[in-house]
């Protein structure tokens, strides 16, 4: 499976044309926020000091309850956020197209059985990756509605989608990956501080000697897996870097 | 020591709420405890430690499960029977909304390792009930027994820490013990107290100091610094060395991580102000992300142990040149084309990574980084080491130096510096109980001088007295034989004589 063979499905609402930059400007207020930008904090913060966990300042504690802004995305928000196909604007954006290709060329020279992308969004690039056997999960169903006629129209069987979240990973049985890829999902947003939890539900599901690639934005990402790493790099993506690793259970 | 959790949650949304990384880390330090269920509990031995939750929410088994399942620790469930897979209704003014773990759930929880046990119906004050109104509470109902059987539901623990000596009584009838909060009282099993645990606690024992040489590769410093900063615990503190070879070099490196708020010293790798276990690395070297954490395991699961030693993955433009035999190949970089091996077995050709405790003698220190001096600074094959940076790694071929002969000198001097100090101590109550006998001598040579200047006056006193007496005794003894002539007169003249002093009547009669 190529660059050129990624597929797009029938129905596509909201289509914006490759040179409309709307997508993307709607795409970069959904990005990923940094930790941090929050108004106000019910939790650890004190009159002194800001809270240690979103870095907000102390919220009167009068009237109702208010979160520590630190609230992860719920399915429901995602969902929503998956009304449309597109969301983050990937689709003919070059950009993008280089990320899959980044992720491509840091994969490891072998043949994989059983692959396994970790919030495949709509299958952008699920359906590029190889494998005997590919399985795109993701939180949102509309999200894996997309995906599913993605891959319908590129004709493609051996890759299937399942709704799923990623601190609910024991549905797969152990070991049973030779690759794990997750792109864009390790971020406060969408994991808090859950981090070391969540590497270890991704490590459960890799075989012995499997490999788990990740690519997510350099500024971002704060974790490091307690495997084996054998490749990192960067590269220009957007307004930020992409940061890529390889690792080896 | 019993520890208590309410939710864990990958955020903290108040004091109540832990963060999933946090209960990991609080987890990852009670591997050198012993974690054991309330009926093996002693409360007398600190080296046990029960787990609990209160109230049982469903995130429980979403976040704690996985964790706890990890480590094997078995953990006990207070549940409120009256909640049991409802919304937190009753207390949504202060906490966000929370579900309460449903039956199904509690099931799940069961099977993985937990016990449920009873935390009242409802989860009133005790304090403020009617006798029948606690009785109540404290009462399990008969399917949720059922469905648990023995072994669960055995155990209370006091709402809001309410334990009145009334309450106790009612509780002791139907539960083998029951746990109170900070207030318990350790001997008596039906108020054992209870550590709420937060979200910034964590229970290692040893402390961590990592210091970061720039050594040959100042450039390299941020990845090995990034590497520090994604560790899943963090060291306690974070010194950096600026001991390269190429001092115009480092500057500017020196002043961006004082600007970014380091501990950076200059000079060689001295241990400087540092307690607890050290991690020497360069600016080539990073840690794995599980690096600090599962040393610190290991060094608390092994008191007597000095330093701990790791694995390392070698990598870079240099490895084809400095790899042994023994390297197991662990994969390759397609963009730079580097093999990546691991260094493991033993002995090692060269370098190694691990943790020292810092010591006086310093002998752990020079054993463990003899290899990296070797490695980074002063090998003559530099031109081939240069280029090889490592990746710090603890796998399951890690050695511990159980009592190495530092330690055992270091126990030595400890002896030594025990006994010694006993000797300056006894020195010390010596030289006070001499001050004091010099003390009471001189008391003593005050009282006898005055004594004897006493004793002088008296005896001069003594002498003038004698030698007054003797005067005396003269003077009588004049006047007697004074008398004696006078009578001695009259009796030749027959006239008795006019001045005769102080006769007897019976004299004067004849």
């Amino acid at each position: 499976m190529s660059l050129s063979d990624r597929c797009e499905p029938d129905v596509v609402p909201n289509r914006t044309s490759s040179r409309d930059i709307s997508a993307y400007r709607r795409a970069d207020n959904y990005a990923p926020r940094r930790w941090g930008r929050t108004l106000a904090c019910f939790g650890a913060a004190t009159r002194d000091r800001p809270c240690y966990l979103c870095h907000g300042p102390r919220s009167s504690r009068s009237g109702r309850w208010r979160a520590c802004a630190l609230e992860i995305q719920t399915s429901d928000e995602l969902d929503r956020f998956f009304s449309v196909f597109d969301p983050w604007g990937y689709e003919g954006n070059g950009e993008d197209d280089r990320r899959v290709a980044q992720m491509l060329s840091a994969l490891p020279e072998l043949s994989f059985d059983r692959v396994l992308d970790v919030g495949c969004g709509s299958g952008y690039l699920t359906v590029c990756l190889p494998g005997r056997k590919v399985v795109g999960i993701d939180l949102s169903p509309n999200a894996v509605h997309w995906a599913v006629k993605r891959a319908q129209r590129c004709g493609l069987s051996h890759v299937a989608f399942e709704v799923g979240s990623i601190f609910e990973l024991s549905a797969f049985s152990q070991e049973s990956f030779d690759l794990i890829v997750v792109t864009g999902v390790l971020y406060r947003q969408y994991i808090g501080h859950a981090s070391v939890a969540v590497m270890d539900g991704l490590m459960r599901l890799l075989k012995p000697g499997g490999h788990l690639v990740h690519a997510h934005i350099e500024e971002w990402f704060e974790l490091s897996f307690p495997m084996s790493r054998i490749e990192r790099k960067t590269y220009p993506y957007r307004d930020y870097f992409h940061l890529v690793e390889v690792y080896r259970k | 020591m019993i520890i208590c959790y309410h939710k864990i949650f990958p955020v903290a949304k108040t004091h109540w709420w832990l963060t999933v990384d946090s209960f990991h880390r609080q987890m990852t330090g009670l591997r050198a405890y012993d974690v054991v269920t309330l009926d093996d509990y002693d409360p007398t031995n600190t080296e046990q430690v029960v787990v609990t939750f209160d109230g049982v929410y469903d995130n429980v088994l979403k976040h704690a499960l996985p964790v706890l399942s990890k480590f094997g620790y078995p953990f006990e469930l207070f549940v409120i029977g009256d909640w049991i897979g409802r919304e937190n209704t009753f207390d949504q003014a202060v906490e966000p909304p929370c579900r309460f773990a449903s039956l199904d759930e509690l099931d799940a929880l069961v099977a993985g390792g937990g016990r449920v046990q009873w935390h009242t119906n409802s989860h009133p004050r005790l304090a403020g009930l009617p006798a029948m109104e606690v009785e109540r509470e404290l009462t399990v109902p008969e399917a949720l027994a059922r469905r648990y059987g023995p072994g669960h539901l055995e155990w209370f623990a006091y709402p809001h820490g309410d334990t009145r000596e009334e309450d106790r009584a009612l509780v002791r009838l139907r539960f083998k013990g029951a746990l109170a909060c900070d207030d318990g009282d350790a001997s008596d099993r039906h108020m054992l107290p209870r550590t709420l645990v937060f979200e910034r606690h964590d229970f290692f024992r040893s402390k961590v100091t990592v210091r970061v040489s720039l050594g040959n590769h100042p450039w390299l410093v941020g990845e090995s610094l990034d590497s520090l900063e994604r560790q899943s615990v963090r060291p306690d503190a974070i010194q950096v060395s600026a001991d390269s070879t190429q001092p115009a070099a480092v500057e500017p490196i020196i002043d961006a991580l004082k600007s970014a708020g380091m501990d950076v010293t200059k000079g060689g790798m001295e241990d400087g102000q540092a307690d607890g276990f050290i991690v020497r690395m360069t600016a080539g070297d990073r840690l794995r992300g599980d690096y600090i954490a599962e040393c610190r395991i290991a060094l608390d699961q092994t008191p007597n142990a000095s330093s701990v030693t790791t694995d390392l993955l070698a990598f870079g433009p240099g490895i084809e040149g400095s790899r042994s035999p023994a390297d197991e190949r662990v994969g390759r970089s397609r963009r730079d084309g580097w093999e990546v091996y691991r260094r493991g077995g033993d002995p090692y050709p060269l370098g190694r990574g691990g943790m020292y405790r810092r010591s006086s003698e310093g002998a752990a220190a020079l054993h463990l980084d003899q290899p990296l001096y070797e490695l980074y600074d002063y090998d003559a094959s530099e031109h081939i080491l240069e280029g090889t940076y490592r990746e710090l790694c603890r796998r399951e071929a890690m050695t511990i130096h159980h009592r190495t002969l530092a330690q055992r000198r270091s126990k030595e001097v400890e002896r030594l510096n025990a006994a010694y100090g006993e000797v300056v101590a006894e020195l010390e109550r010596f030289q006070e109980a001499h001050r004091e006998n010099q003390a009471e001598i001189v008391r003593v040579n005050l009282a006898y001088g005055a004594l004897h200047a006493e004793f002088q006056r008296v005896s001069k006193a003594y002498g003038l007295l004698s030698a007054e007496l003797v005067r005396v005794n003269e003077a009588f003894g004049e006047q007697r034989a004074l008398a004696e002539g006078l009578r001695a007169q009259a009796g030749s003249d027959g006239r008795p004589g006019a001045r005769a002093p102080s006769r007897p009547a019976s004299d004067r009669a004849d």
